[in-house]
């Protein structure tokens, strides 16, 4: 799987997940940046994005997302 | 007279640090705010904090190596939890959360976005660096022998002694928790923030609508 691909499948789960269909994803688009990111919705985000993957995150995998770029990372570790 | 002793916690002392986290969270309360977030009975919230705490994750409210443990005859009657905030990297509201996403059912998650309002309304941010006194609780019978300040004190002592750039201690209690307020006032903490959710539900989801910052400075 290629970063491209990825980022084309979160894109949708992301505006899904935080109601805001204009959010373009980033390397370095963390929590700060996006409003509705929180807790709870962080928790959503991640369910989302296993179901999508077909993956299941382990906890250090969890702990080492800080951002988007992270989050590509780890996914793509997994293929 | 009674000669409790005071130790770390270890792995057999999961079912106890439960029993300290619902106790602590409950504030004096019915409301256990596990089951009213998430929608899970208190036997469910049991056994998800107790595998949290099986991960073995250092530095939050849901690390055995956080808690001291007061015993008498080997039997655990107390225990509070400590730690430096941040002191990895990653701040303990984020591994707490990272904890509940990878061990709560993804249901439970969907339950929870609609307190999403109250949760945020009541977040007060811990302070880097700082000692977090995070959970505290006394068995009923054994209420009223300064158990409390005695493991606060010692969580002190054993923080500030290997981090000595440690200029702050900080805990968060609901404002309805009057005796733990008193106590920590008698152990030099002042008020030095507040969170109050206007939010009609925030009460059915915790034991308060106003959470205080005390701080105290060493």
């Amino acid at each position: 799987m290629e970063k491209q691909e990825v980022l084309e499948k979160l894109t949708p789960i992301f505006r899904a997940v935080f109601n805001e269909e204009t959010i373009v994803l980033t390397d370095a688009l963390s929590a700060n940046e996006v409003e509705r990111w929180d807790s709870l919705s962080h928790m959503l985000l991640i369910t989302e994005i296993e179901n999508a993957f077909d993956i299941k995150f382990k906890l250090k995998d969890l702990n080492k997302m800080q951002n988007v770029g992270d989050m590509i990372a780890i996914i793509l570790s997994k293929f | 007279m009674d000669h409790f002793q005071i130790r770390p916690a270890n792995e057999k002392d999961i079912p106890f640090i439960v029993e300290i986290i619902i106790s602590a969270e409950k504030s004096g309360t019915n409301t256990l705010s596990y089951c009213t977030l998430f929608g899970l009975s208190e036997e469910q919230a049991k056994e998800y904090l107790a595998q949290m705490l099986a991960e073995e994750v250092d530095d939050c409210e849901l690390s055995v190596s956080s808690y001291l443990i007061a015993t008498l005859h080997n039997e655990p009657v107390a225990g509070v939890g400590a730690w430096i905030e941040g002191f990895n990297g990653l701040s303990s509201n984020l591994l707490k959360r990272n904890l509940l996403t990878y061990t709560v059912p993804k249901h439970c998650f969907e339950y929870a976005i609609k307190a999403s309002a109250a949760v945020s309304d009541l977040y007060l941010p811990e302070t880097n660096a700082s000692i977090q006194i995070g959970m505290v609780y006394v068995k009923e019978n054994f209420r009223g022998n300064g158990l409390a300040p005695q493991l606060i004190e010692a969580q002190i002592i054993k923080l500030s002694e290997t981090n000595s750039h440690i200029e702050t201690i900080e805990v968060q209690v609901f404002a309805n928790n009057e005796s733990a307020i008193h106590c920590y006032h008698k152990l030099g903490f002042v008020k030095s923030n507040e969170s109050i959710s206007n939010k009609s539900d925030a009460k059915h989801f915790f034991p308060d609508n106003r959470k205080i910052l005390m701080s105290k400075h060493i």
